[in-house]
């Protein structure tokens, strides 16, 4: 469904990667792991049009999208969010919603259709418990969560991109996202987690692709990741046996 | 539960329109009824001064309070306009209606021209930019008297309508037309777009709107705006100066703006009638107006930032 061929990516000299490769399938959480520097977001903002890479191909769907506008992308079918909380901060939670819903409405400039119903859909569908008319400002920090998740499937995607959604949330706040990444992947959305929480990425991918110093390092399921000596020489150094998992 | 935030949804939207009919209704009325209520040549002057100048102001919040741009040059498509009708009248005799409509369209390619370094520069750069664009344009006016009269400028315009009363009528109907058509662009999805990029351009970016191409249609609808503002005050003052490059008109706009509330687009019509009204009694001071402006904007940047508007609604909400 996409598929990443031998991606760089430097700023000014600096390389932040270097000939990643790997694909995500249809239907698929794949999650995304590294430390700090690893270039963990820098590939999100690649995938999402937010940056170009220096070389390497971004394939959509037998399309190449690197040279791609970011919202040319997000009308292609591939929607984000953002590591630090991302919302309309003066708008309301209808408005951030229906904002999002607009590329992908195609009824006519001055016709807002079954829009406001559909607002309510995904408001309740992500789980959201404030008043839609509650502004974005005054939301507590698991609901901006939510929220983002909301504008960014409000565009209809295929394919949802999660930058570090569950950072600054409680083990509980956590989970419940958790559960709404696994409702909405059963519902048939593809879905890429970048993510530093990495009990709960091994909890929620299916494959998992490990970056380091801008490099993959290793691919496979979050149980052979959790074993794999190179994962636990980046995470843990040389020589510590202790499992990721 | 949603089906009843719908109902609701839906009786507040039908409340709207009926209010907004009310509103329509008692303005229109009182365009009407004001010059024989008031019968004041002087009083309706005045009026007229305020609806050009809330015309600038409200092209100038679509831009700053809709998009986020900020341009230091509302003068620059008022004053095109204002040359524009200038040059065709003292140049080619054409028809005033058909001077208002070129002016229009000058404003029009004066903001695609404008607009378009915007989707570059970003904030303090496209300020200055469009800051100096303005300088150029004083400077063309002056420095080349033999086409643009220098320092006296084009006079002896015709009117585009003879008396006060009917000038008062024409202005103030295209100030109620303007607010009207740009307060229904803004409950619009289009209006949506355009608030999400004043409230975040990468954000609006990630939710699939090409934010370019909606602020150069908003600097345009703006340029169109401001341009015919220009044209409908060279027909009624009868000539076109320099003055209207410059920064001191500049400045009025922004602090009309400010003042009546920033992203309302009713707001610098109430700036634009309270400041204008103000300033005919501030002609004693001279220059020192400008002192007079600054203090009123430092004052509502202090205790009011949303404007008149935006303290009227807190007051309501209170």
């Amino acid at each position: 469904m996409l598929e990443l061929k031998n991606v760089s990516k430097s700023f000014k000299g600096l390389t932040a990667l270097l000939n990643v490769s790997f694909e995500v399938q249809r239907g698929e959480i794949l999650g995304l792991m590294g430390p700090n520097g690893a270039g963990k977001s820098t590939l999100i903002n690649l995938m999402s049009g937010f940056l170009r890479p220096t070389s390497g191909e971004i394939i959509w769907k037998g399309v190449n999208i690197e040279k791609l506008k970011p919202y040319h992308i997000v009308v292609k079918g591939i929607s984000r969010t953002f590591q630090q909380p991302r919302v309309f901060l003066n708008m309301d939670i209808f408005d951030n919603i229906y904002v999002g819903l607009l590329p992908s409405n195609k009824s006519g400039l001055f016709k807002n259709n079954n829009l406001k119903e559909r607002v309510f859909e995904i408001i309740k569908k992500v789980s959201i418990s404030n008043a839609h008319s509650t502004l974005a400002r005054d939301l507590p920090h698991d609901e901006l969560r939510k929220l983002e998740i909301a504008r960014a499937i409000a565009a209809d995607p295929e394919l949802l991109l999660l930058d570090e959604i569950v950072s600054g949330l409680t083990v509980e706040e956590s989970n419940e996202i958790g559960e709404i990444i696994r409702m909405l992947n059963r519902a048939g959305l593809t879905i890429i987690i970048i993510e530093h929480v990495m009990k709960f990425l091994m909890n929620v991918s299916q494959r998992v692709v490990v970056l380091d110093h801008g490099e993959k390092i290793c691919e496979g399921s979050p149980e052979e990741i959790s074993r794999n000596p190179k994962v636990l020489d980046v995470y843990f150094g040389k020589g510590e046996e202790e499992n990721l998992a | 539960m949603e089906k009843h935030t719908l109902a609701k949804n839906e009786i507040m939207a039908t409340g709207s329109i009926l209010l907004v009919l009310i509103y329509v209704v008692f303005f229109t009325l009182f365009i009407i009824i004001f010059p024989i209520i008031c019968n004041n040549k002087f009083l309706l002057h005045i009026a007229i001064l305020a609806n050009i100048f809330a015309l600038v102001a409200i092209s100038w919040d679509l831009l700053f309070g809709f998009v986020g741009i900020l341009n230091l040059a509302p003068a620059v498509f008022y004053g095109a306009g204002a040359y524009t009708v200038g040059f065709l009248t003292k140049y080619c005799h054409i028809h005033p209606i058909g001077g208002l409509i070129i002016a229009g369209c000058v404003g029009l390619l004066l903001s695609l021209l404008l607009g378009l370094p915007s989707l570059r520069l970003r904030g303090a750069y496209y300020a200055m930019a469009t800051l100096a664009f303005s300088a150029v344009l004083n400077t063309l006016a002056l420095g080349m008297p033999n086409i643009t009269g220098g320092e006296e400028g084009i006079i002896g315009i015709p009117s585009l309508i003879s008396g006060t009363e009917w000038n008062f009528y024409f202005s103030s109907y295209l100030v109620l037309t303007c607010v009207l058509a740009l307060k229904y662009m803004l409950s619009t999805k289009y209006g949506k777009k355009l608030t999400s990029i004043r409230e975040d351009e990468i954000l609006s970016q990630a939710a699939g709107i090409d934010t370019s191409k909606y602020k150069v249609i908003a600097s345009t609808i703006g340029g169109v705006i401001a341009g015919l503002a220009g044209g409908y005050s060279c027909y009624y003052f009868n000539n076109v100066a320099p003055e209207v490059f410059s920064i001191a008109f500049t400045f009025s706009i922004i602090t009309i703006t400010v003042t009546g509330g920033i992203g309302t687009i009713i707001g610098p019509v109430i700036g634009s009638y309270l400041l204008t009204f103000a300033n005919e009694n501030l002609y004693i001071i001279g220059q020192y107006r400008l002192l007079v402006y600054s203090g009123i904007i430092i004052f509502v940047i202090l205790f009011s930032p949303t404007g008149i508007i935006g303290a009227v609604k807190k007051l309501k909400r209170n």
